[in-house]
């Protein structure tokens, strides 16, 4: 089943809100987390690096989150990051959802001509998943494996050459989307 | 036996991880899976084919139709005459520049350039050159066809008159969408397309000959240029020769190699100056039928059309597809010796195309940065007078007060007579249909 991107955003974004009005009454408690790990796809593996903080409250966790993501095309992807830790325990089950945009790093790619150019944009970016997390006092060790998708679009500027008339330069010849499904692996550390 | 029951969950539990794993495995491939779609926009180039026999009789006046793709400008009296890319020639009016009037269109498919003396107009249509009686351009007449003398043109001379060849072409946008799977980034490979790509304006200019000729006044991107009763061509090596002594019967005389990526002609009195890619050239017309160079200058790669004055010539550089990396700029050069030109100034410029010169004044047509026109009283510090921005400039003819601009969207005319105060007067505006 296809996941409809705006959904999930818009329902990551009301869950935030929620979050923060829920938080008005209870203690909330600033979060960081690093993670690094593999996305496993189609495409060769490589790694990716992010940062997520927020606000823990209870066994919800809501934030905001950057990173490298280096499969296939070099990106950063930017998201909201909602998580439910399953158990009251120190070391407990969880899940995860991430919603936001993936940047891509080179937004212009290499082109052999003058009249031709090609530019990249940034696409959707999400991450659904469940870890463990182990407790170590204040701080703990999460690993995490996950559904993940980026997508961007790429346009292609090139040279259209009409009989009887002069060529026409940076002509938007071809658009692609790009859609990446991985598994991804994570290891963080949660502080 | 306890042992035995106890025993019998524990090999019963991998087969139910095995199987799980099995699913689990299954199910990760089908959703992990990178693909891509697609969209190319395609445009559709369609021909049209007629007979030589029924292309040659249709070469009289028809109706006007509105202007598309004008290129070439020429004028010839009060007639206006603009070439319609590959299709034929536009008649216009022009009496009064400040309401010229579409009066009819000449078709003559395969037509780049043209020339005029008297009342012969000289056209290439593919690889012949017609010469067409306009004694009265509202019912002009095919006098004479000399076949084959442009051997550069793709494809070979038609014959017999029954054989069918490319009038126009029928224009469709598309869309054609693929997707797939991605399995590895892909090589990035651009294949360009040999086809023709046109060469645009031109004219002669400069009317030096026998007393009594008169000879119709181009733009500066010209590949005809008429004078001293000979009609000069030039294609992408070579300089042919046409004697136009007899108007209306002209005789094909040679044809010279002399260089290469050969662009534009432009007469003044005695001489022809020769824009290629590579550089200037400048021959004499002493023997008309054997043009002699005289000299040469070379410069880096770009477009270049010249124009030229008893004492400089002017060639503007400009770079784009077809004319390499070159560079966007003015040269000035001094021809006080036709066997030396020196440089004398370099200006920067922004896509310089055509440029016309009327007395004092250089006309400049900058592409997209419009039209330019520049005091050169004195050649090493010129003076911008008038900048007319927002048209996208190809060529121009500067001619009694009026400039005539030929841009993207039409035919614009402006009053030059008062320098400091250069105004419109009409524009002939191209149809977007």
């Amino acid at each position: 089943m296809r996941v409809n991107f705006k959904n999930c955003l818009l329902i990551l974004t009301a869950f935030s809100f929620s979050f923060v009005i829920l938080a008005q009454n209870r203690p909330l408690q600033y979060k960081g987390h690093i993670n690094a790990g593999v996305p496993l796809g189609d495409n060769k593996t490589n790694v990716l690096i992010q940062t997520i903080h927020g606000a823990r409250l209870d066994t919800w966790f809501a934030g905001i989150g950057g990173g490298l993501d280096a499969y296939f095309q070099q990106s950063l992807p930017l998201f909201l990051d909602i998580r439910k830790k399953i158990l009251h325990t120190g070391s407990t089950p969880f899940v995860y959802a991430d919603a936001g945009v993936n940047f891509v790093a080179e937004t212009e790619g290499q082109t052999f001509s003058r009249g031709t150019s090609m530019k990249r944009r940034p696409g959707n970016y999400y991450e659904l998943g469940a870890g463990y997390s182990i407790h170590l006092k204040t701080t703990a060790i999460n690993l995490t494996a996950g559904y993940s998708y980026k997508g961007y679009k790429e346009q292609n500027y090139g040279i259209r050459y009409a009989p009887n008339m002069e060529p026409e330069e940076n002509v938007l010849l071809e658009t692609k989307l790009y859609h990446l499904r991985r598994i991804s692996f994570k290891i963080g550390f949660e502080f | 036996m306890r042992k035995q029951n106890e025993a019998t969950p524990t090999r019963k539990n991998p087969i139910r991880l095995q199987l799980l794993a099995l699913m689990l495995l299954l199910t990760v491939q089908s959703c992990v899976k990178d693909s891509f779609k697609s969209t190319r926009y395609i445009t559709l180039y369609t021909p049209v084919t007629k007979t030589l026999a029924e292309v040659r009789s249709e070469a009289k006046l028809s109706l006007p139709i509105p202007l598309k793709n004008p290129s070439k400008i020429y004028v010839k009296g009060n007639y206006l005459l603009i070439s319609e890319t590959w299709k034929g020639i536009h008649v216009i009016d022009n009496t009064n520049p400040s309401s010229p009037k579409n009066v009819g269109f000449i078709k003559v498919p395969g037509n780049v350039d043209m020339a005029t003396k008297n009342n012969a107009l000289y056209a290439d249509m593919n690889r012949e050159l017609w010469t067409i009686d306009i004694t009265d351009p509202t019912n002009p007449s095919v006098k004479n066809i000399i076949e084959n003398v442009f051997p550069w043109y793709p494809g070979a001379q038609p014959s017999p008159l029954d054989v069918k060849i490319v009038v126009d072409y029928t224009v469709k946008d598309t869309l054609i969408e693929t997707s797939g799977d991605i399995v590895k980034e892909e090589a990035q490979f651009m294949f360009f397309d040999a086809t023709g790509n046109p060469v645009f304006s031109n004219a002669a200019m400069g009317p030096a000959g026998p007393a009594g000729a008169v000879y119709g006044t181009g733009g500066s991107m010209a590949r005809f240029a008429a004078l001293k009763e000979r009609l000069f061509t030039v294609d992408g090596s070579g300089l042919s020769v046409f004697n136009i002594a007899a108007d209306m019967k002209p005789e094909f005389v040679k044809r010279k190699q002399i260089g290469w990526l050969i662009e534009t002609i432009y007469p003044f009195k005695e001489n022809l100056y020769i824009g290629s890619l590579n550089g200037m050239y400048i021959y004499d017309l002493v023997n008309p039928d054997d043009p002699t160079q005289l000299s040469s200058v070379t410069h880096v790669r770009s477009c270049d059309p010249v124009v030229a004055n008893e004492t400089h010539a002017f060639v503007t550089l400009r770079n784009g597809t077809r004319c390499w990396d070159g560079v966007n700029e003015l040269q000035v050069y001094s021809t006080a010796s036709l066997t030396n030109p020196v440089l004398l100034k370099k200006y920067p410029m922004t896509s310089p195309h055509g440029l016309g010169l009327s007395g004092n004044l250089l006309f400049i047509c900058d592409g997209t940065d419009g039209l330019k026109v520049y005091d050169i009283t004195d050649v090493n510090d010129l003076k911008l007078v008038k900048h007319i921005k927002g048209i996208n400039t190809f060529d121009v003819i500067p001619l009694n007060g009026v400039a005539i601009v030929s841009c993207e969207s039409g035919i614009y005319q402006y009053d030059y007579k008062d320098p400091n105060n250069i105004r419109p007067l009409s524009t002939i505006n191209v149809s977007k249909n």
